[in-house]
C-alpha cells in the first residue's frame, strides 16, 4: 500500500458573518495516497474552495480553521506556526494551481523570474539548477522553445500556455500533494482538454496525490480516480468516480447529475433542482438538502444524516432508502425542428465581415483584425440557432452587430427584411433584445428589479404607470419570478433569478428574436438547467426564435435546431443540430465535440480500462 | 417521476434576504464613528449657520467703540454680554462667528457644487466617449492642474472684484480636478459592463445611457470628492479673505478676521485662535465625511 500523504479528519471551516458564524466547510474527511487523486465537485457556495484554501493556509482573516487531523507528509498542520508551513510546506510539499491564468502571473517580472523565484528563495536549488529545471518543466508541459521563453513576459502567453505556466510553477520544486481550483474553467474546450491531460500525465508520472476542484462533472469524469460531492460545506457523497457518477446514491448527486445537459444520448427536459443552496448557521440538526430535495420525508429533519456505506469505498450522507434511478430520458415537447422552410428569414446576414483596425502612429505600423469574416447566415422564425465557436472566434463581435451595438465594416445584415442601421430605437428593441452571459454585470446595481424590468418602457415612454406595472407583473411570472422581487435590488437575488429578470427586461416589448450570448455559462449547473428549460418553453409557447451564442456543446445539443461552428471568424460548418453534433464533416467540428467532457464517455472508457486486467 | 416544472423552479421562498444596497449603507453608518463625529459637526455648523439671526447675541456689524478688544468671558476683563470679547472696533466676536459660518458654508457648497458640474460633466464625456474628446479634456485639465491656483485666483479676484459670489466663482472653477480624474476613469469600466450594452440594445439615447445608466453609479465617488472639495474650498476662501482679496469688510468672514487680528495677536491671540480653531472644525467636519462616505461606499466593506 502506497504512502499517506495527505490525511484529514473533520476539517471545518467557519467564517464569523454579521449574521452568525457560518459553517463554510464542516467535518470534511479524507486521505490521499501517493499517486492518488481526488475530485471535489460541488456548485458555488458549497465550500469546494474553502476547503483548498483550509489546505493551503491561505483562508481569509474572517475565517477559523478546525480539524481533529490534518496531516501532510508527517507534519502535523493543525500545531505547525504560519510562518513554519510558508518557510517549509508551501509551494514546497503542497502546491496549488489557481482560476485565473490570466491574472495568476505577474505582468512585470518574466516567467523564468516567476518560475524559479520559489525554489532559489527557499533555498532548494541555486540559480543555474532552478533556471535547468525550468526549461525542462516548461517542456514537460508542452511550451514550446523553453530557452526563448523563459525570458519572455506573461502577456507573451496566450492563455493556455499560462495555465501551463502555472502548472509548470507548481511543479518546480516537485511537491507531494497538489490542488488544482478550477484550473481549466477560464479555458477554451479544445485547450481545457489538453490541460487536463498533461495534469493527468504528470501526476501519474511524478506519483504525485492532486486535488481538483471543480464544478464540472465533466471534468471529473475524465481526470480523477476519486470524487467527493459536496453541498453546503460537507462532503454528501464519497466513492469511485464509476461509483459515485455511475451509481449515485445521494438525492443531490443523482439531481447533478440529471441536470447536466449530455453532449451524447437523446434529448430529455433537464430536471432543475429548484430553490437554491441553504447557507447553514449553528448546529446541523438537520440534511442540509432537504428544502431542495424531490424525495425529502419527515425523517430528513430528525437529524443530521452519518455516513452509510453504499459498497466499499463508496459513502453518502442521507438516511432515505436508496431511490430508484428516475426515468431520465423524456421526449421535448419542442426539441424537433420546426417545420418552417417556407417563411422568409428573419434574420439574414450577407457577406458581414467587421474589420477592426488600429490607427498608424510614429511608434506603430497600423494593422488590421478581421473578427468576423464574409459571413453568411439565416435564421428562421421560430428557430433555435446556435453558433459555436471558442473564445476570439467572432461570435460575441457578430452578437454586437445583430443588436446594432456595432456597425459592419462590410456586408449587410436584415432584421425582417430591413437593414438593422436603419432600423432604430424602439423599432430594433421591438424585433430583437439580448440576454448576456453575466447577470451581475448586465443589471443596474443601483435600480429595483421592477423598474429594471419596466425600463424599456419607460425608455420609450410606453404606457401609463398602471399599464407598465401591470406589464411587469405579467413578464415576471412568465419567467417563473415571485411578484415580491420588483421592489428589491440585483444584489438580493441569486445568479438564476437574476438572469430570469434580464430574461424579462427582455421580453417585455414582446420581440420576436432574443440573441442569448452564452446564457447559462455564469451559471451552477443546476441554476442553468432552469434557465434551458426556461428558454425552450417561451421558444414553445410565445414563438420566439432564438440565436444563441455559446462554446458549451451540452447546451447546444439540449436546445439548439440548427448550428453553425464559427472559427477565427468564419463559419467552418453548418446544418441541422443533430446532424453536426453526431456526424460533424469538418476536423475543427470533430475536435471541439470530442474535447468536450462527458461523464457517460469517461465512465465507458474507464470502465473498459479497469475491465481490461480482469478479462484478458 | 415527472419533472419539475419551470413554474416551481425558482425559489419561491425569498432568499435568505440580503440587504438592500441602502441598508448596507446604513448598516456601515452606525458603525463609523468618524463619520458620524464628521457628519456632526457638518450638520451642526450648518444649523449655527441657517439660524444665525436667531442664534446671535448681537448686531455682527453694530461697533461698540466703548468695549473695543474685550476679552473672552474666562480672561481677565472678559463680560457675559461678549461671551467671546470684541473686535478692534467693538463688534461682537461671538456673532462674528456665527454669520463667518455663513459664508465659508456658503463658499464651500457653492464652489464644490460649481466644481462638480465642471468635473463631472467633463469626467464622464471623456470617459464615455474616449478618443477625441478625451484628448480634449485631458489637455484642458493638464492646463488647469500647471497653473498656480491660489496665484490666478488672486489675480481673477483683483480683476474682477471681490465679492462673495465672485469668490465662490473662482475657487469652484479652479477645483474640479479631482472630480475629473474620478470620473473619468469609473466611467471607463462601467461603460464596458453589460447593463450599458443593455440599455443600448433597448434603444436608449446617450443622453438617456448617461443620466440613466452611468450617473446614478457614479454617485458614492462624487459624494466622496464633494465633502473634500468642500473642505479645500473653504480653506481657499479663508485664504484669500486673509490676503485680503477675497470676502471684503464689513461682512464677518474667518480667513477676514484672522488677517483683522494679526495686528494684535501677541496681545489679543484670541482674535486669531478662534476664528482659526471654526476653521479647523468646519475642514475636519468636512473631511471626517467624506473619509467616512469613502469607506461606507467601499465595495468590500472596510470598516
Amino acid at each position: 500500500m502506497a504512502e499517506t500523504v495527505l490525511d484529514v479528519e473533520a476539517l471545518s471551516v467557519t467564517l464569523d458573518t454579521p449574521s452568525g458564524p457560518l459553517a463554510a466547510v464542516h467535518h470534511v474527511s479524507f486521505a490521499l495516497e501517493r499517486g492518488q487523486s481526488l475530485g471535489i465537485v460541488g456548485e458555488s457556495g458549497s465550500g469546494k474552495s474553502m476547503t483548498a484554501l483550509a489546505l493551503m493556509n491561505l483562508l481569509p482573516r474572517s475565517a477559523t480553521r478546525q480539524a481533529t487531523r490534518l496531516r501532510l507528509l508527517d507534519h502535523d498542520l493543525t500545531a505547525l506556526p504560519d510562518r513554519r508551513f510558508a518557510q517549509d510546506l508551501a509551494g514546497q510539499r503542497i502546491g496549488m494551481i489557481f482560476q485565473e491564468p490570466m491574472t495568476s502571473l505577474n505582468p512585470v517580472y518574466t516567467i523564468g523570474r516567476q518560475l524559479t523565484e520559489g525554489v532559489v528563495r527557499t533555498g532548494q536549488m541555486d540559480a543555474a539548477a532552478a533556471r535547468r529545471r525550468a526549461l525542462e518543466m516548461m517542456a514537460r508541459v508542452g511550451l514550446p522553445d523553453p530557452a526563448t521563453r523563459f525570458d519572455q513576459y506573461p502577456h507573451q502567453f496566450s492563455g493556455g500556455q499560462r495555465q501551463r505556466v502555472m502548472i509548470a510553477m507548481a511543479l518546480m520544486a516537485e511537491p507531494d500533494v497538489i490542488i488544482a481550483d478550477e484550473p481549466t474553467t477560464a479555458l477554451d474546450v479544445t485547450v481545457q482538454a489538453q490541460i487536463l491531460r498533461l495534469m493527468a500525465d504528470l501526476q501519474r508520472d511524478l506519483g504525485m496525490a492532486m486535488i481538483l476542484i471543480t464544478h464540472d462533472l465533466g471534468v471529473v469524469a475524465q481526470t480523477v480516480d476519486r470524487v467527493a460531492v459536496m453541498y453546503a460545506g460537507e462532503f454528501v457523497e464519497t466513492g469511485q468516480v464509476a461509483q459515485v457518477l455511475g451509481a449515485p446514491r445521494h438525492p443531490y448527486t443523482a439531481a447533478l447529475l440529471h441536470a447536466a445537459p449530455e453532449p451524447d444520448g437523446a434529448r430529455h427536459r433537464l430536471a432543475a433542482i429548484p430553490g437554491q443552496i441553504r447557507p447553514v448557521y449553528g448546529q446541523r440538526s438537520a440534511c442540509v438538502f432537504e428544502n431542495r430535495c424531490a424525495h425529502a420525508t419527515p425523517d430528513c429533519r430528525a437529524g443530521h444524516p452519518g455516513l452509510r456505506a453504499a459498497a466499499p469505498g463508496h459513502a453518502y450522507r442521507c438516511v432515505l432508502p436508496p431511490q430508484p434511478r428516475p426515468a431520465a430520458v423524456q421526449p421535448q415537447p419542442t426539441g424537433q425542428p420546426r417545420d418552417v422552410g417556407s417563411a422568409p428569414p428573419v434574420i439574414s446576414l450577407t457577406g458581414v465581415s467587421r474589420v477592426f483596425a488600429s490607427r498608424a502612429t510614429p511608434f506603430h505600423r497600423p494593422h488590421s483584425l478581421r473578427a468576423v469574416d464574409r459571413v453568411d447566415l439565416d435564421v428562421l422564425p421560430g428557430e433555435t440557432f446556435a453558433l459555436v465557436g471558442e473564445s476570439g472566434s467572432g461570435k460575441s463581435t457578430l452578437a454586437r452587430m445583430l443588436l446594432g451595438l456595432d456597425t459592419p465594416s462590410e456586408g449587410e445584415i436584415r432584421i425582417d427584411g430591413q437593414p438593422v442601421s436603419a432600423l432604430q430605437g424602439v423599432d430594433r428593441a421591438r424585433r430583437i433584445q439580448p440576454v448576456f452571459q453575466d447577470p451581475y454585470s448586465s443589471l443596474n446595481p443601483r435600480r429595483r428589479i421592477g423598474e429594471i424590468i419596466a425600463q424599456p418602457m419607460a425608455l420609450h415612454g410606453l404606457g401609463s404607470a398602471a399599464e407598465r406595472s401591470q406589464a411587469v407583473e405579467e413578464v415576471m411570472a412568465r419567467v417563473g419570478l415571485p411578484e415580491a422581487f420588483r421592489h428589491n435590488y440585483p444584489n438580493q437575488l441569486s445568479g438564476g433569478q437574476r438572469q430570469r429578470v434580464a430574461i424579462a427586461r427582455a421580453l417585455i416589448l414582446r420581440p420576436e428574436i432574443l440573441v442569448c450570448d452564452e446564457p447559462t455559462s455564469a451559471l451552477d449547473v443546476s441554476v442553468q438547467a432552469q434557465i434551458l428549460n426556461l428558454l425552450a418553453d417561451l421558444k414553445a409557447e410565445i414563438g420566439l426564435t432564438l440565436f444563441l451564442i455559446t462554446h458549451d456543446i451540452g447546451v447546444v445539443h439540449q436546445i439548439a435546431d440548427r448550428v453553425a461552428v464559427m472559427q477565427a471568424g468564419r463559419i467552418v460548418e453548418r446544418g441541422p443540430a443533430a446532424r453536426v453534433l453526431h456526424s460533424p464533416a469538418e476536423a475543427y467540428t470533430r475536435t471541439l465535440l470530442a474535447a468536450v467532457p462527458s461523464i457517460a464517455r469517461a465512465l465507458a472508457t474507464g470502465a473498459q480500462e479497469r475491465g481490461q486486467p480482469d478479462g484478458h | 417521476m415527472t419533472p419539475p416544472t419551470v413554474q416551481t423552479a425558482p425559489a419561491a421562498d425569498m432568499p435568505d434576504r440580503a440587504p438592500t444596497p441602502r441598508e448596507i449603507l446604513r448598516r456601515r453608518a452606525l458603525r463609523h464613528r468618524g463619520f458620524q463625529i464628521g457628519l456632526s459637526i457638518l450638520v451642526g455648523l450648518l444649523v449655527v449657520a441657517l439660524f444665525a439671526p436667531l442664534l446671535a447675541p448681537h448686531d455682527p456689524f453694530a461697533q461698540t467703540l466703548s468695549a473695543r478688544m474685550l476679552p473672552p468671558v474666562w480672561a481677565d476683563g472678559g463680560r457675559w454680554d461678549y461671551p467671546l470679547g470684541t473686535d478692534q472696533v467693538g463688534r461682537d466676536y461671538l456673532s462674528r462667528l456665527i454669520y463667518g459660518a455663513r459664508v465659508s458654508l456658503l463658499v464651500g457648497f457653492g464652489a464644490a457644487t460649481i466644481g462638480m458640474v465642471i468635473g463631472v460633466t467633463l469626467g464622464v464625456l471623456a470617459g464615455y466617449f474616449g478618443g477625441a474628446v478625451d484628448h480634449a479634456v485631458n489637455f484642458v485639465l493638464t492646463a488647469q492642474l500647471a497653473l498656480p491656483g491660489l496665484l490666478l485666483a488672486m489675480a481673477l479676484v483683483f480683476i474682477i472684484g471681490p465679492s462673495v459670489w465672485v469668490v465662490i466663482g473662482i475657487v469652484g472653477v479652479l477645483h474640479w480636478t479631482y472630480y475629473l480624474v474620478v470620473t473619468r476613469s469609473a466611467t471607463m469600466r462601467l461603460r464596458e459592463i453589460e447593463f450599458v450594452a443593455a440599455a443600448k440594445a433597448l434603444g436608449a439615447s446617450r443622453r438617456q445611457v448617461l443620466i440613466g445608466e452611468i450617473l446614478p453609479n457614479l454617485v458614492p465617488q462624487i459624494l466622496v470628492i464633494f465633502t473634500f472639495e468642500l473642505g479645500v474650498a473653504i480653506l481657499a476662501e479663508s485664504a484669500l479673505s486673509f490676503l485680503g482679496v477675497g470676502i471684503q469688510p464689513p461682512t464677518p468672514s474667518w480667513g477676514l478676521m484672522i488677517a483683522e487680528g494679526k495686528e494684535v495677536m501677541f496681545f489679543r491671540p484670541w482674535q486669531v485662535v478662534l476664528p482659526g480653531i471654526a476653521i479647523f472644525l468646519l475642514v475636519v467636519g468636512a473631511n471626517l465625511t467624506g473619509d467616512g462616505l469613502r469607506d461606507i461606499t467601499a465595495p468590500e466593506g472596510r470598516t
